[in-house]
């Protein structure tokens, strides 16, 4: 409801504050651990999985703040180089993204890096994006140095923490992090009014705004 | 007369019995299983006896409507003078509702009557002088959603219900009213009218008791699928666009890819597993079932569906137990998609992009499988970025000698083994044994014969041989053979004559 329907969002009771519901991507290279970063953020579980979840391709997860309430929606992209012209439709009227990468593996940082450049060039001009080095547990096999990726990310404005999925670290920071940093006034409910469709062509990029949330109180 | 007999028996056995083709009304005319065993005339008698009864129950509802809005107008000043007048979008629908004032009796009857009897009454179309066409027939669908939605308004509190209901009739009447306006004007109109009505519930004091946001979605949801029902004909694979050219085109395009097996996609789709195979063919209905929903919201539905039984693929498909990812899900959803060409793809999708309310395509777990959707119908039509040799691995060769059939099949016969039941499996390996079984048969027949054939020539040789050698020995046989002891002494005729007795002395 990036757009149109941007005001009709809940009319909460103002007791409990406001509720934003925001639209994050996970992009990366695939076996980076894009969705065993997510799960473990949302179930709180590295391997093991519940019944109940037969993919951690959709998954929302609710963070609270002093004085607000982030509802993240979190949708799972393919990694697959040969997938990557169709990322646009993906990260189109999202307000947050996670750029993952693995430690372990050079080239995945580089991937890492034009998944960044392009998300600064084509997504909404106000997205927070954050980098996620993961798999922090095996730096015995790093290949990619901290301080390289913490000034990367100095540069570009970007949040940046180490990750791992299997020890939990950093997982739940990040999207804290990531929740601190993302606008909760109403700005977004100004809403220019694009189309609102979600167009067919990956280079079909009319929609840029940024906008959200649904806390018009 | 026993021949003639004989005849009409043998008939019987091959023609169907005369009465079953007779009508089943019995009017003496054929019946036609199209019009379930009935005469074309029968039929119609039937069908609008059925049509009627529809009618009449939803005329029922009608008039507890009417009964409504009544009691509403009796008891109450009309709303509109409480509405702020502040909000500029309104302006426009303050204006019309003052036109059609004098008609407000007749407000419901109107709104769920055919929509050219509507651009009779209509005053706003009564304008441009078009001449009273013929009835239109309401399509069975639309009765229904007519129905539908009578229901859900009748379950309304009363202003809010009423409020509702004149706002979709003016909408409707302002939709006909534009008839040759181009698919997006329509499209804009319809967001237009999501837009206001959603404003409206949010803040219009008849709404004031829905507080809950499931409340309002649930009014949204009914208006977007009443509305969107009622002018799915006129929206729907437009003639002004080249949708149908694209359906075509992607539909061929999907035809031309049929060789292409979950291996080469990396998907994750493992259909010799009788369970994932039954997933992928869930999957497979759901997405061609897409067609056949209205409102765009229950196509979403069929979206959501297919992909939760993707879902339920990979995970049945992947050797440990981890909870499919996007880069499971999309590669098994274009598999899908190969598999299934569901038709008229990309009206379908651009239908949802252009009518649905973007609450639904924008946010949300069937925004997230509708926008997959897109991404794979994208991946499957784009032969530069998308499905094309390089991203399947093959060589530009390869894929070439696919997309002309000219690539051997084996891989594609394996696949199609693959994907058969146990007991078809079976027969096919019965079917192979037998045949090579028969090959070997024939290969030791076709040796017994040549060995047959060798016995002969051996026989006939040693034979040949055998006179050969006689002939080559013939004159020492025969003069062997003359030289019996006395044969000389026959001939010859040296010897002396036997003595003859004789008396020797008287």
């Amino acid at each position: 409801m990036a757009t149109r329907t941007g005001a009709p969002r809940p009319a909460n009771s103002g007791t409990q504050g406001k509720i934003c519901q925001f639209k994050l991507v996970l992009l990366g290279e695939s076996a980076v651990g894009k969705s065993s970063l997510v799960l473990r953020f949302v179930k709180g579980q590295f391997h093991e999985y519940q019944e109940s979840t037969i993919g951690a391709a959709f998954l929302t997860q609710t963070v609270c703040l002093q004085d607000t309430t982030v509802k993240f929606e979190i949708w799972d992209t393919a990694g697959q180089e040969r997938y990557h012209s169709l990322a646009p439709m993906y990260y189109r009227g999202a307000q947050a993204a996670i750029v993952v990468y693995d430690i372990t593996n050079q080239d995945t940082f580089a991937r890492a890096k034009t998944w960044v450049k392009e998300l600064q060039r084509q997504a909404s001009p106000n997205i927070v994006i954050a980098l996620a080095g993961n798999k922090a547990d095996l730096s015995n096999k790093r290949m990619v140095e901290h301080d390289d990726a913490v000034s990367y990310a100095e540069e570009n404005g970007l949040l940046f923490m180490e990750t791992s999925a299997k020890t939990a670290m950093h997982v739940n920071d990040i999207f804290l992090a990531i929740a601190e940093k993302l606008p909760k006034n109403e700005a977004g409910a100004s809403a220019n009014r694009q189309s609102a469709g979600v167009g067919l062509t990956a280079t079909d990029n009319r929609e840029g705004s940024g906008k959200s949330c649904c806390g018009s109180n | 007369m026993e021949r003639n007999a004989s005849q009409s028996n043998s008939r019987r056995g091959i023609h169907v019995d005369q009465s079953e083709l007779m009508c089943k009304n019995g009017c003496g005319f054929y019946g036609n299983s199209q019009w379930q065993g009935y005469c074309s005339k029968c039929w119609r008698d039937i069908y609008t006896q059925n049509q009627q009864k529809l009618q009449q129950q939803i005329d029922l509802d009608h008039e507890y409507a009417m009964k409504l809005q009544k009691e509403e107008d009796n008891q109450h000043p009309p709303p509109e003078s409480i509405i702020p007048s502040s909000n500029p979008s309104f302006k426009q629908f303050e204006d019309k509702r003052v036109h059609t004032k004098g008609f407000r009796g007749r407000g419901f009857k109107k709104f769920f009557s055919p929509s050219s009897e509507q651009t009779t009454v209509s005053p706003l179309v009564a304008k441009t002088k078009s001449p009273p066409t013929r009835k239109r027939q309401q399509s069975f669908e639309s009765k229904r959603a007519s129905k539908d939605f009578v229901d859900f308004i009748v379950a309304f509190q009363e202003p809010a219900a009423k409020d509702v209901l004149k706002k979709c009739k003016e909408f409707m009447d302002k939709l006909v009213s534009n008839k040759e306006n181009s698919i997006d004007e329509k499209s804009d109109m319809v967001q237009d009218f999501y837009q206001v009505m959603a404003e409206r519930l949010m803040s219009h004091p008849n709404f004031k008791s829905y507080t809950y946001e499931e409340d309002r979605n649930k009014i949204m949801d009914n208006i977007e699928k009443f509305i969107m029902t009622r002018i799915y004909r006129d929206v729907f694979c437009n003639d002004q666009t080249d949708d149908e050219i694209e359906d075509l085109k992607v539909q061929t395009r999907i035809r031309n890819l049929h060789w292409i097996t979950a291996a080469m996609l990396d998907a994750n789709v493992d259909t010799s597993k009788p369970f994932v195979s039954e997933c992928a063919d869930k999957a497979i209905t759901a997405i061609i079932e897409m067609d056949s929903k209205r409102a765009p919201q229950d196509k979403l539905t069929c979206v959501t569906r297919c992909s939760k039984s993707v879902f339920e693929a990979i995970r049945h498909s992947k050797p440990d137990d981890t909870p499919a990812s996007a880069d499971d899900y999309l590669p098994a959803l274009i598999y899908i998609i190969l598999k299934a060409n569901p038709p008229l793809l990309k009206s379908n999708i651009r239908y949802i992009t252009r009518f649905s309310n973007p609450i639904h395509i924008m946010s949300g777990e069937d925004a997230y499988y509708f926008t997959n959707l897109c991404c794979a119908v994208s991946f499957i039509e784009n032969e530069e970025t998308g499905l094309n040799a390089s991203s399947l691995s093959l060589t530009e060769i390869e894929f070439g000698a696919y997309m002309r059939g000219e690539m051997p099949t084996s891989e594609k016969s394996e696949l199609k083994e693959r994907e058969l039941c146990a007991g078809l499996q079976l027969m096919y390996k019965n079917l192979n044994d037998l045949a090579s079984l028969h090959e070997r048969t024939d290969r030791l027949f076709d040796e017994a014969m040549q060995m047959k054939k060798g016995i002969q020539r051996h026989s006939l040789h040693v034979k040949e041989q055998v006179e050969k050698m006689l002939d080559e020995t013939a004159i020492d046989i025969r003069s062997r053979s003359s030289s019996a002891l006395d044969e000389d002494l026959f001939d010859a005729g040296l010897l002396p004559p036997p003595l003859l007795p004789t008396v020797a002395h008287r």
